[in-house]
């Protein structure tokens, strides 16, 4: 296995140049890439800007088109173009069942400002988003209703401070909490998976919102700070290594 | 004393170093919680704990214009196609730079200061420069994957490759650190 230093230097740096090229076309990832400690986002984008808001460019939308493959989607993510993401859904496969002869199904998310009838139980904060997917054969329905199955919303807040917000989607009867689905046999919750980003399932097409509740819930919501079921185990192996490691290192130079 | 024992005891050490890795990334990751790779504090334990294990082991360090070169020139193969797929950009205000690249020279330097340092150093003394790229680029890929999500996965390995030929080329684990370090401060106009 071992070459000359001149061989191997040579040849990792095709192997590494070509691996490089295929993975930029084959499976090209939204930067960060390379990073050590992350980007920054950039500052919230709104349709309609609070007073005091920065002025940016006007939201984005996401647009993806997926594949439909038995009759059914094929995964697929679709994301709005700001860093990071306002919007982000991710299909899964089986998602969606288009009409029969469709071969594409065309998903997005468009931002709108929150506009009359607003939520009784909160504020939005940040832009509406709608969820859609149309075909040119007619329309799509959602048939996945399992963990796996049902597609996935995340939307950046425009802030990282509590109180954290809950997933709202407005029903024909007015704007609910995302509690109100059930996936799995299971009450939909609100997830907040990084700094301002919350998930949720997103059952239904239509109008989804990130919404601060006039009364906050008494226990959880929204996730904490510190993992420790994570970190436990992770300063046990530390500490392993540390004691284990010295011995072998004194073993070894007597042994040289 | 047989052939395979020792070959069995030389791969105690790179053994161990991996595991290390593996829980200095759980206590990254588990100190971040949902800042996931924006907690700087996360970042910088992570990025003592790397340097610590770069220090004991006496990984070589060589800093000198060939090593900045090679380094330089690896942040251009990064760069490019990366500014080839996605353009120039000027989203971010700069008054948040200065703390952020601080932190990327920190991050980024100590995580080349252990995978393309004391990581590819023991794998080499083990097997070989060979295994030494391929694992510190799967360790590399890896790590990001509990912050960013698996989709990174083949173009973070794949820049792991470039990194370990840096390496292989220069000498020294400052060259990959340059050209990381090169990569991540060009991001900022590339997002």
């Amino acid at each position: 296995m071992s070459l000359s230093p001149g061989i191997g230097a040579r040849r990792w740096a095709a192997v590494s140049i070509a691996a490089l090229a295929v993975a930029w076309v084959a499976a090209p990832a939204a930067i960060p890439l390379y990073d050590g400690p992350g980007f920054p986002d950039e500052p919230y984008r709104y349709v309609s800007a609070p007073p005091g808001a920065k002025t940016t460019p006007p939201p984005t939308s996401a647009q993806q088109t997926l594949q439909v493959r038995g009759g059914l989607s094929t995964a697929g993510f679709v994301n709005s173009a700001e860093r990071g993401p306002q919007i982000s859904v991710y299909i899964p496969p089986t998602g969606l069942q288009p009409p029969a002869g469709a071969t594409t199904i065309t998903v997005s998310a468009t931002p709108k400002a929150p506009a009359a009838p607003l939520p009784t139980d909160g504020k939005i904060i940040g832009n509406i988003y709608t969820f859609a997917a149309t075909t040119s054969q007619g329309a799509v329905k959602i048939v996945g209703n399992t963990n796996t199955s049902t597609p996935v919303i995340q939307m950046r807040s425009p802030t990282s401070t509590a109180p954290f917000p809950v997933f709202e989607y407005r029903s024909p009867s007015g704007w609910k909490e995302v509690s109100s689905f059930k996936v799995a046999g299971k009450k939909v919750n609100t997830l907040r998976v990084g700094q301002d980003i919350f998930q949720t399932f997103a059952p239904q097409f239509g109008d989804y919102a990130l919404v601060v509740l006039n009364k906050q819930p008494s226990s959880g919501g929204g996730g904490g700070g510190v993992n420790w079921a994570l970190l436990g185990p992770g300063i046990g192996i530390l500490a392993a290594v540390a004691l284990i490691a010295p011995i072998r290192i004194a073993r070894s130079r007597r042994s040289a | 004393m047989s052939r395979s024992s020792a070959i069995d005891r030389r791969a105690v050490a790179p053994v161990l170093a991996l595991a290390f890795f593996s829980a200095a990334v759980m206590v990254r990751v588990s100190l971040a919680g949902p800042a996931r790779a924006t907690s700087t504090s996360a970042a910088l334990v992570f990025a003592l704990l790397l340097v610590t294990v770069a220090v004991i082991s006496r990984t070589h360090t060589v800093v000198n214009v060939r090593t900045i070169t090679i380094g330089v020139l690896t942040a251009a193969v990064l760069v490019a196609p990366a500014w080839a797929h996605l353009g120039f950009a000027d989203r971010l205000t700069m008054n948040a730079f200065p703390r952020w690249a601080a932190l990327t020279v920190v991050v980024a330097g100590a995580e080349e200061a252990f995978l393309r340092g004391a990581l590819y150093d023991l794998v080499a003394k083990w097997r070989s420069t060979d295994a030494a790229i391929v694992i510190a680029a799967a360790a590399f890929a890896l790590m990001h994957v509990p912050l960013y999500g698996w989709h990174v996965l083949p173009l973070d390995f794949a820049v792991g490759l470039a990194l370990g030929a840096a390496r292989l080329i220069a000498g020294s684990w400052t060259a990959p650190a340059i050209a990381h370090i090169g990569a991540d401060i060009a991001g900022w106009w590339l997002i």
